[in-house]
């Protein structure tokens, strides 16, 4: 590990001694002429290759929101950075960004304010890795029955990584909380458009700003992060959906009150009971949306796809939760009437995406849903109705995947 | 390039090399890591498509967001559209005038509406 990277940095050192460190500017996106569809009303999408990411669902042009492709779930239970989905509410979004520059900014109801440089926190804080899902509240709200609006999303609005950078505590630490501090509030380089427009900004309690896993990352899987996915710094909260991992971070405040901002009072809002739903046209008391619930994917086989029984011996997927761990994975091919237990892959922590493996030798010419249903270790599991919200968020309803096997 | 600058050269590759390596030691996140990045984004993907109202969706929906937000949705009713208009109005500030919303509502159920 220490060798590679070793390496990598070697390699970009020489690079900068040959053409002197400049700008990295990167080709212009590019609309290709490829398209999908998914299966949804008004699903047709074109797709994109926007700079550092490969070709991905186009959802929105501006601003930008960007799907992973379903498949690459199946090429490993890390998310490649050119493939990890992008997601912006504000179209004020830098698309130049120099670190050199950048200050992060820790003020508000503190003793020391700080104003740090990106070398600050990559060289004045321990660093520290978590590999760590980040999904988007509203991940398959396109599914959602009946539809919402909202981005809709397939079920791509996902993905896996190792973050390494700085623990929020540390820095949280070095800035001293004042007695009576409540909540910590993130705010990015993004900006509205219009002075009215609410900036993007979302709040963590005390208590879990002050979490050992939340860190402000500066690296992506060994690379510094996509400018689309939050270039140079963003927060991290491991097992929260990703509404909290505040990209292009610049700004923490520390709060004496609870935020009462727009994107954390009105948006960005689930029903507060239990099964975290309601019936269509009711209004109901909402919370915040904290953590990621339990779900899991088949990634091996598409939904519709004709296979051979040469294609299909075993089935394959992922699954996750909002960091207790996964504790088992069951799977069916006859739409749930029966399961059986999955082979999970190697544990990448419990905040990561785990693979997992069942055997299925289906029969020619015949019709199989296949299921799979992933239990935490707290307990949790998936419904088998989708828990219906008026925001389409946390959807974690049990998937299914209806194939056919060739004659 | 004369010898002697080519060795110059050499020995300032070397430790560039050497301090890469100590750097290395150190922290990682230096180096060109810190450089600037800029980047290209596409033009609007989608336009709002002719129609009675399409000059009001111009003027007040794409001065924030593009046209593509309005097509990806699926179909909707009168109701909710008119209570995303409100929400774009009150929320998010769009300098839409009173007497346009309804103009604005029929268009987007005309563009993309279920009864």
């Amino acid at each position: 590990m220490h060798t590679r990277l070793s390496r990598q940095t070697f390699l970009t050192g020489a690079a900068a001694v040959a053409g002197g460190i400049g700008l990295s500017k990167w080709p212009a996106a590019a609309s290709g002429t490829g398209t999908v569809t998914m299966p949804f009303a008004n699903g047709a999408r074109t797709l994109a290759t926007y700079p550092q990411k490969r070709e991905m669902i186009l959802l929105t042009s501006r601003p930008v929101q960007l799907e992973t492709p379903f498949e690459v779930f199946n090429d490993g239970v890390f998310t490649p950075n050119d493939a990890f989905f992008v997601r912006w509410h504000l179209s004020g979004v830098p698309t130049t960004v120099d670190p050199q520059a950048y200050r992060l900014n820790v003020h508000g109801h503190v003793t020391n304010p700080l104003s740090l440089t990106f070398d600050d926190l990559t060289k004045r804080f321990a660093p520290v890795e978590v590999n760590a899902v980040c999904e988007c509240s509203g991940n398959s709200r396109g599914f959602f029955d009946p539809r919402v609006p909202g981005g809709q999303w397939g079920n791509g609005a996902m993905g896996n990584a190792t973050w390494r950078g700085a623990r929020l505590k540390d820095i949280l630490t070095r800035a001293g909380i004042a007695s009576g501090a409540v909540q910590v509030r993130f705010n990015g380089l993004d900006k509205p458009l219009l002075p009215q427009t609410p900036d993007f900004m979302k709040s963590l309690d005390r208590d879990v700003a002050n979490g050992d896993d939340v860190i402000v990352a500066y690296e992506m899987n060994g690379k510094p992060l996509p400018l689309l996915n939050g270039f140079p710094a963003r927060l991290v909260v491991p097992g929260w959906f990703a509404t909290y991992w505040v990209k292009m971070l610049d700004d923490i405040e520390v709060l004496a009150q609870p935020d009462d901002n727009f994107w954390m009072k009105t948006a960005y809002r689930v029903p507060a009971a239990p099964c975290g739903c309601q019936l269509p046209g009711t209004k109901v008391p909402t919370v915040p949306i904290t953590r990621l619930n339990v779900r899991s994917f088949i990634t091996s086989v598409a939904d519709g796809a004709t296979v051979t029984t040469d294609d299909i011996r075993s089935v394959r997927g992922i699954a996750f939760d909002g960091g207790s761990g996964i504790a088992n994975v069951q799977f069916s091919s006859d739409g749930g009437a029966t399961w059986k237990r999955a082979l999970l892959g190697a544990d990448s922590g419990k905040y990561s995406f785990r693979e997992w493996t069942a055997s299925f030798k289906p029969e020619r010419g015949k019709q199989y849903s296949l299921q799979s249903i992933a239990t935490a270790q707290d307990g949790s599991t998936q419904p088998a109705t989708l828990a219906w919200n008026a925001s389409g968020y946390a959807r974690n309803v049990i998937e299914t995947v209806k194939i056919t096997v060739s004659p | 390039m004369t010898a002697g600058s080519a060795r110059r050269a050499t020995i300032a590759s070397a430790l560039a090399v050497l301090a890469a390596f100590t750097l290395a030691s150190f922290a990682r996140a230096s180096g060109s890591d810190s450089a600037p990045v800029s980047i290209t984004l596409l033009p609007d993907a989608q336009m709002f498509r002719p129609g009675a109202g399409q000059s009001v969706a111009q003027a007040n929906c794409t001065i924030c967001h593009a046209a593509d937000y309005v097509y990806m949705q699926p179909p909707l009713t009168d109701v909710q559209w008119r209570a995303e208009v409100m929400k774009m109005k009150t929320a998010y500030g769009a300098p839409l005038n009173d007497a346009d919303v309804e103009t604005l509502v029929a268009y987007l159920v005309a563009q993309n509406g279920k009864k």
